[in-house]
């Protein structure tokens, strides 16, 4: 009775390797999992709305091909690396990064899953790859081109106030991308005949003293990096002073800001969803040269201009692909 | 007598009333407005929001000192969710008690009712819960509106259902005035984005059973099921689909699936509902593409929310509220833009301000219908209302498509 009962669970579990191994030649529906990590303050960032959309059209519907895990900061460089590392415990099989911070967390975090970052400026001045037609090791991505943007920003706003004699640059002492760029403005200040004010701020306190120091008239240039809510408090302190203010990106001119030059963040999560999907299917992201974000967009709110009491220049409206009134 | 002994009544059930009624020892009178508000029958739940909003709005004007100098007194009736009732209050509040301003009722109906006394006094009314577009569209010169209009209310579901490539509709709604714009206007929109609608009927007010009606929904078999309707029905109609197990890829109802109680009335069936709020206490906190504080939108709203929980712990806060509030707000600015109680004067003032409030934007045209003000879709996802759309301020996604009964946690 004993050894029949043995036989019978003998058989059963050759029954059962036999059925695991017919199933395990079949080839199974993969679901992905991509890590999302970026220092915003809520899962919707536009870049990973992009992102979705992107890999919709790819092919890759949320939920039946592809979970995202989004792990986002709130502005506190500190929490990023750890989120970084909480991504690659996870097992995810992609790590899709906004800014540099995030891009140079998950860069430390792992050397093995691949990773496609979006928002970086300056992908080889802030070393997170050596070239941009070889990328090497497990990433490339979108840069968003903050060398050649920077000083065209500080042209643009000229262009919108021509009196402009004044303007502060202030961002975070972490914020690699705008302490690369710095140069590069302060030059482009110097032709336009413009004082620029370079501040960078610690921490919430030096933050709140910086914008004291703003006084009606000076204009701002606002940085692409969101630590410590940097952008969203010039875009507040400047909308009080009815200060003219540049911005990287249109959403910023969506909800009040003056005006914005650079590529639409949405837009560079669709483009990054291309490299993504490639990946997904096989090349290696050393085989993916970094690419310049697409397009480079004039966005202007009317509304704002008139509570600054700014009049738009007619060269200002004829650029401008988005205008808000 | 009757009616005064209401007031007292209703005084001495409300901290805020009492306040209120203290400031007609002032040296001056206080401004009187008045209302009527369905604190009982079926639209009870709904209307003591609406009556809370009213009265932290009078609480903290008169915090301020009042208005043109003088202090506020809120007297407001129950109209039993009747709106013949309601006609007769307003009646008496503008002969016989002589108020100086008056403010709307809750609902739809109710609203179209007493729009016909407003105009026969010439009295300006702003309608915080009246959002029928007919109420405005009947050359009316003394009503004013101050939620997105009815017939935008499924903007955010079928925005979503055209995104996700669904193709048809089905409109189930109750037999009455808000509804009624709602379901029209969810038909207009569904043509315009595509869907057919495959089926789009009426049931009388009062209905108890909608067996017959939920049958032919699943011959329609639709991607989408819209109902229009109110609280009582919404859970009964959610109730008899899982019953009968008929489901779509997305359900949607209008009004009262915002409230706490359709959640907790139906537990895990309330699950995946989406449903349309004009306003959530959680705005004050959300930020545009993960991003960009949107409170600016609707300045004051943390304040009003902190006072709402401080003044009426444990009471229920939805956009009923706000919008109250928001009314009562858009009034009192009115008359100080006026400068006096003129009500040529203070109709002119509504007609003209372009502002925001606790609730968001206000802008209305000629005929006081509104224009600014955007709704709002949630859906309920463990036992919370988590908003979807509009995308760009919605920190949460749908969860799509809404699966079978017999496969629901």
């Amino acid at each position: 009775m004993h050894q029949s009962s043995i036989i019978m669970r003998a058989a059963a579990l050759a029954f059962l390797v036999f059925v695991a191994s017919a199933a395990e030649a079949q080839p199974a529906h993969r679901v992905y999992r991509i890590g999302v990590l970026n220092e915003a303050w809520a899962a919707n960032h536009p870049t990973v709305e992009g992102l979705k959309a992107g890999l919709r059209d790819w092919g890759y519907t949320e939920g039946q091909d592809i979970t995202y895990d989004i792990r986002f900061t709130k502005g506190d460089p500190a929490a990023t690396q750890a989120a970084a590392e909480a991504l690659v415990k996870a097992g995810v099989d992609l790590i899709f990064t906004s800014n540099e911070s995030a891009t140079l967390a998950a860069k430390k975090a792992t050397d093995r899953i691949p990773v496609v970052f979006t928002l970086v400026g300056d992908p080889v001045g802030t070393l997170v790859v050596p070239s941009f037609s070889q990328p090497g090791g497990n990433i490339t991505g979108i840069s968003s081109r903050a060398i050649e943007l920077g000083p065209k920003r500080l042209e643009m706003l000229k262009m919108m106030v021509p009196k402009l004699r004044r303007v502060w640059y202030i961002f975070h002492v972490t914020d690699i991308s705008g302490t690369g760029t710095l140069d590069h403005v302060r030059q482009a200040a110097t032709k336009l005949d413009i004082e620029l004010i370079a501040k960078t701020v610690g921490n919430a306190q030096e933050l709140d003293a910086a914008l004291k120091e703003i006084k009606p008239g000076d204009g701002v240039l606002a940085p692409a990096v969101d630590t410590l809510d940097i952008p969203v408090l010039l875009m507040e302190a400047s909308r009080g002073l009815r200060a003219p203010a540049i911005f990287p990106s249109e959403l910023f001119v969506n909800y009040g800001g003056l005006m914005s030059y650079g590529p639409e963040l949405r837009a560079q999560g669709v483009q990054a969803a291309r490299l993504v999907a490639k990946i997904l299917r096989g090349t290696r992201p050393r085989d993916l040269p970094v690419e310049r974000a697409d397009a480079v967009d004039l966005s202007v709110n009317l509304q704002t201009a008139a509570f600054a009491q700014i009049p738009v220049p007619q060269r200002i409206l004829i650029r401008a692909n988005v205008v808000r009134r | 007598m009757k009616f005064i002994q209401r007031i007292v009544l209703l005084a001495f059930a409300s901290p805020m009333l009492m306040v209120a009624l203290g400031g007609a020892a002032q040296a001056q009178a206080p401004i009187k407005i008045g209302a009527s508000l369905a604190t009982t029958g079926s639209f009870a739940a709904l209307g003591q929001n609406q009556l809370r909003g009213y009265q932290l709005c009078v609480k903290h004007a008169n915090d301020k000192g009042g208005v043109l100098g003088r202090k506020i007194e809120l007297i407001v009736e129950d109209d039993q969710s009747q709106a013949a009732t309601a006609v007769r209050i307003y009646e008496k509040l503008i002969t016989q008690v002589k108020v100086d301003a008056i403010l709307g009722p809750y609902s739809s109906p109710i609203t179209e009712a007493v729009a016909d006394v407003s105009e026969k006094y010439k009295m300006p009314m702003l309608a915080p819960l009246g959002s029928a577009s007919s109420i405005f569209k009947k050359g009316r010169r003394y009503v004013f509106m101050v939620l997105s209009p009815a017939e935008n209310w499924f903007e955010g579901l079928l925005d979503i259902a055209a995104k996700r490539g669904l193709k048809t509709i089905a409109i189930i709604y109750e037999d009455t005035l808000f509804p009624k714009s709602t379901a029209q206007g969810t038909i207009d929109l569904a043509k315009k984005r595509g869907l057919q609608v495959v089926l789009a009927e009426a049931y009388p007010k009062g209905a108890a059973d909608w067996t017959s009606l939920i049958g032919r929904v699943r011959a329609a078999n639709p991607d989408v099921l819209a109902a229009p309707t109110y609280f009582d029905d919404a859970v009964a109609i959610t109730r008899q689909l899982k019953e009968l197990n008929v489901n779509s890829k997305m359900f949607g109802i209008s009004v009262g699936g915002d409230l706490p109680k359709f959640h907790s009335t139906l537990g895990s069936a309330a699950e995946f509902v989406y449903g349309t709020s004009q306003w959530e206490p959680e705005l004050v906190t959300l930020r545009a593409g993960g991003l960009i504080p949107i409170a600016r939108q609707y300045p004051g709203a943390r304040e009003f929310v902190e006072a709402h929980n401080k003044e009426f712990p444990g009471a229920d806060l939805s956009y009923h509220s706000a919008a109250g509030y928001s009314g009562c707000q858009i009034l009192l600015n009115a008359i100080q833009t006026a400068g006096s109680l003129d009500r040529e004067k203070i109709r002119e003032a509504m007609l003209k301000l372009n502002t925001a409030t606790v609730f968001g934007a206000y802008k209305v045209d000629e005929g006081g219908f509104q224009l600014a003000h955007k709704a709002l879709l949630f859906q309920w996802q463990d036992g919370k209302k988590a908003i979807v759309w509009p995308d760009e301020i919605a920190p949460g996604t749908p969860r799509f498509p809404t699966p079978e009964w017999s496969k629901r946690p």
